[in-house]
């Protein structure tokens, strides 16, 4: 019992911690017309799917994995931790299997990137989304 | 009376006119806001864009890496503990062209002196390699390479396993490196996905070195993996590997045919890992000028491992079973390996590592023994 109790704080920091945490919208460029469902989002992010279906190579663009848009999209999108996510793809270079290395910005500079080249998939906080032309959402996860 | 209605218009035109404009000002106050946001966006991310060279550097040769050190503490008779300065590796990469990639690794094992000569300390070019990529799905590669087989072998760099000590079986039935080439296919079958590697070599040798063949024809090898969709991962695979040895290290009446499989899997779901791998090599001795298979002992050299493990927030705990018997038609020459693991991950790139090792050995007049190692491991990304 005493122990509960002495976890009540760490759980009320993680539930108010997963509460603040903003929607992520998952962007392509908006002349960029194919969809995706999240698990196809998952295989490019893991390295297995790297070219669009008109053959033309993704360019993966990540979040530092300090960033709370970046733990949620992991956790959801990849199912794992963001730390988790960043060290295969750290993983990937170091062994020299990457197929298609992954960029990190932030969000900022995803959002502008993604607006402007065709073949770019990113995620950024939704409201970022919402407020920059040249991107198409591809759904939002909460 | 009409000059109080012409006062009253004057008065009336004139708040007209202040209203009007205020609701001017008011209109361009909200202009020169929205403008100046704007503006501070523009500004923030030609920052940004300042300030992030990645893009610039991508074509560039880079450098990245790792580097561990270690205490070590053993009642092994024939070691020593201590602090190792265990790999200083540096890694060399540059994308040459769109389709051309270029990679090497430099190792320096246990902080080698240039003018030393005591130790087994060394200075190793791990790989050495072009990637050509022919299409989205298919690679050639040409160089030096870690055996693609099982997935310890080329899915061993410190800052991405649990353990410092590997496996026993790891490196003995398959060698550590190729010299040679290689073709990896990635196909996609319906939610799963194929991993594909085939490959020929100059194979394993004492003499091992970037200059000629010293066996008697070139190792062929082929790796596959398939990552089904039952798990967060959920990986099985196998491998085969063949050669004619011609090893100095050996007598020349004594060169094995070698023929090794193995059968790999990893599952990931939630905190949960599990990770396991199964080798056996058989050598059939042969003549090197004759290579007909002799009446002499064909022998096998067998090793497993089972690894369990479980993520708890920055830590992963563990325990290994290790099996690896070199020699299947000698008594008293297996070892067993019982392992407790402890990581301490503290960010993406550093690990700190506890793992205990005790070491079971079949030989009754062999001590049983323990490693305990406590190490620092960081990546250079």
């Amino acid at each position: 019992m005493k122990t509960l109790i002495k976890l009540i704080p760490f759980i009320a920091v993680m539930v108010a911690q997963s509460a603040l945490a903003e929607p992520v919208a998952v962007i392509v460029n908006s002349a960029n017309t194919q969809s995706l469902s999240s698990a196809e989002v998952k295989r490019i992010y893991g390295d297995k799917t790297i070219a669009w279906d008109n053959g033309e190579k993704i360019a993966v663009y990540n979040l530092p994995p300090e960033d709370k848009s970046a733990e949620l999209f992991a956790q959801k999108v990849l199912g794992m931790s963001a730390r988790d996510a960043a060290a295969e793809e750290s993983n990937r270079a170091i062994k020299n299997t990457s197929r298609n290395p992954q960029q990190t910005k932030r969000a900022i500079l995803v959002s502008s990137i993604v607006s402007k080249t065709p073949g770019a998939i990113g995620y950024v906080p939704k409201d970022m989304a919402n407020s920059k032309p040249g991107i198409r959402v591809l759904f939002i996860v909460e | 009376m009409q000059s109080a209605r012409l006062k009253c218009i004057a008065v009336a035109s004139m708040i007209a006119g202040i209203s009007f404009s205020s609701m001017a000002m008011s209109a361009t106050i909200e202009q020169l806001e929205q403008r100046l946001n704007a503006v501070e966006e523009e500004l923030k991310l030609a920052q940004e864009e300042a300030a992030d060279t990645s893009g610039k550097i991508r074509n560039a040769l880079t450098v990245g890496g790792y580097a561990d050190v270690e205490f070590v503490k053993t009642n092994d008779p024939a070691t020593v503990g201590g602090f190792r300065m265990h790999h200083l590796s540096l890694m060399f990469k540059k994308q040459v062209s769109e389709k051309l990639k270029f990679f090497s690794e430099f190792e320096f094992e246990d902080g080698p002196w240039m003018d030393g000569t005591a130790g087994a300390n060394a200075i190793l070019v791990e790989a050495v390699n072009f990637d050509y990529a022919i299409n989205n799905t298919t690679t050639a590669r040409v160089g030096r390479f870690f055996t693609p087989a099982g997935i310890w072998s080329v899915d061993h760099y410190p800052p991405f396993v649990s353990t410092q000590d590997r496996p026993l079986h790891i490196r003995q039935i398959f060698p550590q490196l190729t010299d040679g080439a290689s073709v990896t296919g990635n196909h996609a079958i319906g939610d799963s996905f194929l991993n594909y590697t085939l490959y020929v070599g100059n194979g394993e040798t004492s003499d091992f070195n970037g200059k000629q063949d010293s066996n008697r024809d070139l190792a062929t090898g082929l790796r596959v993996n398939f990552s089904l969709p039952f798990a967060q991962v959920f990986d099985i695979g196998a491998t085969y590997y063949r050669e004619m040895m011609n090893d100095p290290a050996l007598a020349s009446d004594a060169q094995p045919n070698k023929h090794a499989y193995g059968v790999h899997a990893k599952i990931k779901q939630g905190n949960l890992g599990m990770q396991a791998e199964y080798a056996d090599g058989k050598y059939e001795p042969t003549q090197a000028i004759a290579p007909a298979p002799l009446p002499g002992p064909v022998y096998h050299r067998k090793g497993y491992y089972a690894q369990l493990s479980y993520d708890i927030d920055m830590w992963t705990v563990g325990y290994r079973y290790d099996f690896y018997d070199p020699d299947t038609t000698a008594t008293l020459d297996n070892t067993k390996v019982n392992s407790l693991i402890v990581n301490y991950h503290v960010d993406k790139n550093t690990v700190l590592k506890w793992e205990h090792h005790l070491l079971n050995l079949e030989d009754p007049a062999s001590k049983d023994y323990y490693r305990s190692i406590a190490s620092v491991v960081v990546n250079f990304d």
